[in-house]
């Protein structure tokens, strides 16, 4: 599926990879998160090899997929409770406070909204303290509006707890705004096309079509994804 | 809970007046046709003065004693039986073909034998019961267990659930639907199975009594027998969907 491909993400980095379905890029976060292997080549993480799942890289999933018997608060401690049944519950309600939600701890999960799930999911993952985030189209199911409100979100958050990212996408827009490198791939098979220094745009940034960067940024991805044969 | 729409009270307020009519028609004979009048002294008859030493509900009684015991102990095992062969392949190679080809006999095929085994006390009523249950509780549970969404699993796994703890905090609650769904069946299975097996072979409950009235052209106490029957496999079908709606307040909201 990839060909003679190499990515290396430093500590507290932010990494959009943004390519067209079919490029691998779901299997290479899924890789990385230790779902799948590799039949050649390795995936290092942390200075070992990467051979399951493990909760120091937590993935955030298109579907919230929160479990509907749990209340919000007890969806956020699952992870923790997986490890102790009586756990230390003040991690939970500040990162629920940090995500918005504090008011709505005791609600069930289809009580919430399609964004305020996704950020109870989020929640669930952060609360792990993971050293690493893997975002697979966390806000593809969301209307434009949620969206953006999203991704000023993440953004924020992330400017704050600096938890290395790396976020999967097909949007060019989305991979700009809130990444500060932008892998862009290819497929058939699998590569690297190009790379983007997208530090200095933010999802927050006012009107982007008056952004210079951004505009540059964003004619420099589609023609590497134009790229493709 | 639904409430009973109007239109339902209606039709069945005006059975009652058809069923008066052909009676008062003296179309057939009273002790073959009973008016819903006739009945209705069956009914205080056999609530006060009971029928042949044993009051309508002491009848009643035995028939519910009889079907909850063999229904919770059908969940019960139905449950973890169902579990066991999702979890171990062995299990379920030699429990499966017992499951398919006993499937299509009737339970009530087998009560010449439970009685010849265990005479006619409440065994062999308990036995069939289980008999004519446990495959639906199983057959469902293994359903629930297969339709939990691969999302859930790779989630709990991502954060640091065992195997164990898979199968308890995330697979059981997400087939829990479906072994409701396995209840309800169930339930209607469990009543109308002992019903019967009280018809053929038993000394006291409601099957019973139907059976005996019947004998005596006591038409009145029969459908008396009938009705209470009805009643009772629609409260016990209420019942289940109340405890579903408890258990499960999210089943169709995900």
């Amino acid at each position: 599926m990839f060909d003679e491909f190499s990515l290396h993400i430093t500590d507290g980095e932010f990494v959009a990879v943004l390519g067209p379905s079919g490029c691998g890029k779901t299997t290479l976060l899924r890789m990385i998160a230790g779902f799948e292997h590799p039949d050649e080549g390795r995936i290092i993480f942390d200075g070992a090899d990467v051979t399951g799942p493990a909760s120091d890289r937590v993935v955030v999933f298109q579907q919230p997929g929160l479990f509907p018997w749990l209340d919000v608060r007890h969806n956020v401690a699952f992870g923790l409770q997986l490890r102790r049944r009586r756990i230390d519950w003040q991690p939970v309600d500040e990162i629920l406070s940090t995500v918005g939600l504090s008011e709505f701890a005791g609600h069930a999960p289809y009580e919430l909204s399609g964004g305020m799930q996704q950020r109870v999911a989020l929640a669930r993952s952060l609360v792990m303290r993971p050293k690493m985030l893997l975002m697979d189209e966390p806000f593809a199911a969301l209307d434009a509006h949620l969206r953006h409100a999203m991704q000023v979100f993440l953004r924020e958050l992330w400017t704050e707890i600096r938890t290395t990212v790396l976020f999967i996408t097909h949007d060019v827009d989305e991979a700009i705004v809130l990444a500060e490198r932008v892998v862009v791939l290819g497929s058939n098979p699998g590569r690297i096309l190009g790379e983007l220094d997208a530090r200095d745009v933010h999802p927050s940034s006012s009107d982007l079509l008056d952004n210079a960067d951004y505009r540059r940024l964003r004619h420099r991805a589609v023609e590497l994804l134009g790229e493709v044969p | 809970m639904r409430r009973v729409p109007i239109r339902y009270v209606a039709v069945l307020a005006a059975s009652l007046v058809a069923w008066q009519a052909i009676a008062a028609s003296h179309a057939f004979p009273s002790f073959t046709f009973p008016s819903p009048a006739n009945t209705w002294d069956a009914f205080l008859q056999t609530l006060h003065h009971g029928y042949q030493g044993s009051t309508l509900l002491a009848d009643l009684g035995v028939s519910l004693q009889r079907v909850s015991i063999a229904y919770v102990g059908a969940v019960a095992i139905g449950v973890v039986l169902g579990f066991a062969m999702t979890q171990s392949r062995v299990v379920f190679t030699i429990v499966d073909p017992y499951l398919q080809f006993l499937r299509p006999i009737p339970p009530l095929a087998y009560i010449p034998l439970f009685v010849v085994w265990f005479g006619i006390g409440e065994m062999p009523k308990v036995l069939l019961i289980l008999v004519s249950t446990v495959p639906v509780i199983v057959i469902n549970t293994i359903n629930g267990v297969r339709s939990t969404p691969n999302y859930r699993i790779e989630l709990a796994r991502n954060l640091g659930a065992n195997r164990r703890q898979i199968l308890t905090r995330v697979i059981f609650p997400s087939s829990l639907p479906d072994i409701f769904t396995g209840m309800k069946v169930a339930i209607g299975v469990a009543w109308s199975t002992l019903v019967a097996a009280e018809l053929i072979a038993a000394s006291r409950g409601l099957g019973w009594l139907i059976e005996q009235a019947g004998t005596e052209l006591q038409t009145g106490i029969v459908v008396t027998g009938i009705i209470l029957i009805g009643i009772m496999g629609y409260l016990m079908d209420v019942g289940i969907r109340l405890l579903e709606r408890l258990v499960i307040p999210w089943r169709d909201r995900v």
